[in-house]
């Protein structure tokens, strides 16, 4: 197993608020990485550093070294390269107001791909590994927002697939699905993990609990404690990891 | 702000009536010993009704232990206290049914002509009866020294029973007459043996709440007669 992303020393600031402290974590290729821990600890914070989204926010400043397969991605790559690497899926699906094609085609087409044919083999994959190509192969030309929400939400992870990333973010992907569409991206994660390395922002102790290999918990912009899944919710190190996992954390 | 207040409230509610079965069960056992030595009928037959009270909190703990799993989904150390509490309930009613089945053959013994008993019954009962009360304190405090404890007195208990076996094979040989009589005694020596294993498995699971490793003593146990 190889390390695929890794944060030395990160520190971040929103202005004068220090929200990341000395952030040492290797994420493993092929594996899923939970990302857990209360509201502003920093798990968000720290994920969008991954694919510079931060770089959005005017106050923000970063100190320290996030790598991408050993390059300093503040350094020394450009952010739509690093962002076509590392794709993001959101908490709510954000479905363009555009055909399902279109939508899945989008990134291809920026990137550009002008061919029909190349763009239609690449909708099929992408909603292939998705697992919504049965279920929308005959409404292809149709608007994606006529979708329900489970399926909006495997669009936007097709989308993030159709440019072959490496890496997929998973900001708390499934928080508003219900329970039938949350196991499909869970069975979706563990396909998908065996060609790219996934990184989840979740609040489902029981999600991550299901489908992470590893877990990071992070508590007031420092990482506590990360470690195998299996270790971290049958037998935390960290007394705070332990009071948070099991809801004791006042 | 404290938080899963009633959640805890739970959790310790079930530890206390696990230890309320603890105490029922040592009871079993200290009448069991009365009536072995004293083969004593009356309180033979009172071992076999107070299994009831046992077997009852058993179901109820179980229930308890089962919803608490649904309704919380207990993980970290709540989940291995919770597995543990069911897996110790479980070896705890068996030793009271032990206690029951020993009292079936004191009937059976005290019904018939008087034989010698072997002279190791004394010590095995005394080490088995320590090794149940030191196995529920280890429990409860989480004390991982005297859980190995118990579990090391397991070969003191295989040790007596292979004394008594011998001994009573002698005896048979000596007085074929009354073979079925030393048969009983054997049974009794297999279910205090028993009864001590169940000791040792409940120790075994302290480690698993204290330190989350799982200690399966018995297996080295089966390697060794395998291996000889």
């Amino acid at each position: 197993m190889a390390t695929i992303i890794q944060s030395e020393n990160l520190n971040l600031w929103y202005g004068d608020h220090q929200a990341l402290k000395d952030i040492n974590l290797s994420i493993e290729e092929h594996q899923i990485t939970a990302l857990i821990g209360p509201s502003g600890c920093g798990k968000s914070t720290f994920m969008k550093t991954l694919n510079r989204m931060n770089d959005l926010v005017k106050s923000c400043r970063i100190e320290g070294k996030v790598t991408l397969n050993g390059v300093d991605i503040y350094k020394d790559m450009d952010a739509n390269i690093l962002r076509k690497r590392v794709g993001m899926v959101f908490q709510k699906a954000n479905p363009f107001p555009m055909s399902i094609y279109d939508n899945v085609a989008y990134g291809p087409r920026i990137h550009g791909i002008r061919s029909h044919a190349k763009l239609d083999e690449i909708v099929e994959r992408s909603l292939q590994q998705a697992a919504l190509w049965d279920e929308c192969k005959d409404r292809l030309k149709t608007s994606a927002l006529g979708m329900s929400g489970g399926q909006q939400q495997r669009l936007c992870i097709a989308r993030a697939l159709a440019v072959e990333p490496e890496v997929l973010l998973m900001d708390e992907s499934t928080s508003a699905l219900d329970p039938i569409s949350t196991a499909k991206i869970e069975d979706l994660c563990l396909e998908l993990k065996k060609k790219y390395t996934i990184v989840m922002v979740t609040h489902n102790m029981q999600q991550a609990n299901r489908i992470s290999d590893v877990t990071a918990f992070f508590l007031l912009g420092e990482l506590i404690e990360a470690g195998e899944t299996k270790q971290i919710f049958l037998n935390p190190t960290n007394k705070k990891t332990e009071e948070y996992i099991t809801g004791r954390f006042g | 702000m404290a938080t899963r207040i009633e959640y805890d409230e739970e959790l310790r509610d079930i530890s206390s009536q696990i230890r309320a079965m603890g105490t029922e069960v040592k009871r079993a056992i200290d009448m069991t010993v009365e009536a072995f030595s004293g083969l004593d009928t009356e309180r033979a037959n009172q071992i076999m009704q107070h299994d009831d009270i046992i077997d009852h909190y058993e179901s109820l703990i179980e229930e308890r232990c089962i919803e608490i799993v649904v309704k919380q989904a207990p993980i970290a150390s709540d989940w291995r206290k919770i597995a543990s509490y069911m897996r110790m309930i479980s070896d705890l009613e068996r030793i009271a049914d032990n206690c029951s089945d020993i009292s079936m053959y004191i009937k059976r013994i005290a019904a018939g002509p008087e034989v010698h008993v072997p002279v190791a019954f004394t010590g095995m009962f005394d080490t088995m009866r320590d090794m149940v009360s030191d196995t529920i304190e280890s429990f409860f405090n989480g004390d991982t020294k005297l859980a190995a404890a118990v579990i090391r007195n397991d070969e003191v208990v295989d040790r007596d029973f292979d004394v008594i076996m011998k001994e009573i094979s002698a005896e048979i040989q000596k007085n074929p007459g009354h073979t079925d009589q030393f048969l009983d005694y054997l049974m009794i020596n297999k279910y205090v043996e028993r009864m001590a294993d169940h000791s040792a498995n409940i120790a075994s699971w302290v480690t698993f709440i204290v330190k989350g490793q799982l200690r399966l003593q018995y297996t080295d146990r089966y390697r060794k007669n395998s291996e000889s």
